[in-house]
Order: structure tokens, then C-alpha cells, then sequence
């Protein structure tokens, strides 16, 4: 019978890094569509909204269950290879570092237009959006923003060894 | 000279007979990380790329050079 310890040693560290990045970024990209979910129950009628009430319940359970295993996994790891984390890199770390640069950018952006949206045209569209419907929709977008760019940026990756 | 990085890494993988995925773990990275390096998508670092040169005994600069405007 294997031991788990012997499971572990036979992990390849980046590679395991990269899975990490890359299932973080399929969670995120499920929050986002959480968030605009969120978004949508605001303009729903009442029975859209209990169905999209469930769909984000789904969608939360699923985040939990493609995070939770590997994090839990990766703190282990991080605890017992500390030397070995802080030494690898790799090209989707990097994607992910790209990924979070942009995002800041387009979020800063995107907020700039909210604001001056919020000073001219969108009063007189009388939509009576509380301000957590604003807060949901900009953490939608940067969460989108996070998660496209790094599936575009991860998809330059040949996936044929030669 | 220009800022793009050639490299040779696929030369020298053919020399030693292996694949992506075997320098990627003898080196300790990804596959897909000498796969972006060799098709010259990702920039390495210095570690990686002197990693790279010592794994297969050479100077760096015989794997790596700015290419020639």
C-alpha cells in the first residue's frame, strides 16, 4: 500500500504551480460569471431570479470544489518544499503576472469611464442601480479581464511535446 | 543588434536525444515553459537560462544570442 507521503514526493513541483495557476484562473472566471449573475438578478423578474439565484449557488459550490482540494495541497507543499517554491518559475506564472498587470490597467480604465458615465448620461437613464450593482459589475469585469487574458495569453503554449 | 532573443535549445535537445518534457524536469521547470522559451514567446531568466547552459555543459552565449538586425 502507498503511503501519501510517497504520492507527494513524486509531485513535479512546477508543474503542479502551473495547474494551481491555471484552475485559479478557471475559479475566477466562474466568480466573474457569479458576479454578473448578480448583476442580472437586478433587472430579472422574480422567477429569473430564483434560477439565477441557484445558478450562482452551483457556481459557488463549483469554485469550492476546483479550489479547495488544490489549495489545501499546495500549503502542504509550500510548508514542506519552502526552498524548492521559491525558486521555480515558469511561463504561466508569468501569463498570470501579464494577466494581473492588465487587469489593473483595464479595471483603472473602466472605472475612469464609470465615473465620468455616472456624472452625464447614466441619471438619466433612471436604471435605480444601488451602488453594490456598480461595485459587482466592476469586480465582474476585472475578474473577466483577469481570467480571458490568461487564457489567451496560456493559449500561445504549444500543447505538443516534439 | 535587436532585442529578440535566438536560441538553440532545440538543436542541443536533438544532440542529447530528449524531449521537451525531459530537460523541462531536469532543469525543474515546464514542459510548457521550454516549449515558450524554444519557440521564443517567453523570455527566461538568467537562472533559466543558465541552468539551461550548464545542464548541457556549454557557455550560455552558445544557446542564447541577440539576433543580428
Amino acid at each position: 500500500m502507498r503511503l501519501p507521503s510517497q504520492n507527494i514526493k513524486k509531485i513535479n513541483l512546477p508543474e503542479f504551480q502551473e495547474q494551481f495557476l491555471t484552475r485559479t484562473a478557471i475559479g475566477v472566471f466562474i466568480v466573474a460569471l457569479s458576479y454578473g449573475l448578480g448583476i442580472g438578478q437586478h433587472f430579472a423578474d422574480a422567477a429569473t431570479t430564483a434560477y439565477l439565484s441557484t445558478a450562482k449557488t452551483v457556481l459557488s459550490v463549483l469554485v469550492l470544489l476546483l479550489l479547495l482540494p488544490s489549495f489545501l495541497r499546495l500549503l502542504w507543499l509550500r510548508y514542506n518544499h519552502r526552498a524548492e517554491f521559491n525558486s521555480t518559475e515558469s511561463y504561466i506564472a508569468a501569463v498570470a503576472k501579464n494577466a494581473g498587470m492588465m487587469t489593473f490597467s483595464l479595471t483603472f480604465v473602466f472605472l475612469i469611464a464609470l465615473e465620468a458615465a455616472s456624472q452625464s448620461y447614466l441619471p438619466q437613464l433612471q436604471l435605480d442601480m444601488p451602488p453594490s450593482l456598480y461595485l459587482k459589475a466592476v469586480l465582474c469585469f476585472s475578474l473577466l479581464v483577469f481570467s480571458l487574458t490568461f487564457f489567451i495569453e496560456a493559449r500561445k503554449a504549444n500543447s505538443e511535446d516534439d | 543588434m535587436s532585442g529578440k532573443l535566438n536560441n538553440r535549445i532545440r538543436v542541443f535537445r536533438a544532440e542529447h536525444h530528449m524531449s521537451q518534457a525531459d530537460l523541462a524536469e531536469k532543469i525543474g521547470v515546464t514542459r510548457k515553459t521550454i516549449n515558450t522559451i524554444e519557440g521564443g514567446k517567453f523570455i527566461p531568466s538568467t537562472v533559466i537560462a543558465l541552468k539551461i547552459a550548464q545542464f548541457f555543459q556549454v557557455p550560455v552565449e552558445e544557446i542564447f544570442s541577440l539576433a543580428a538586425e
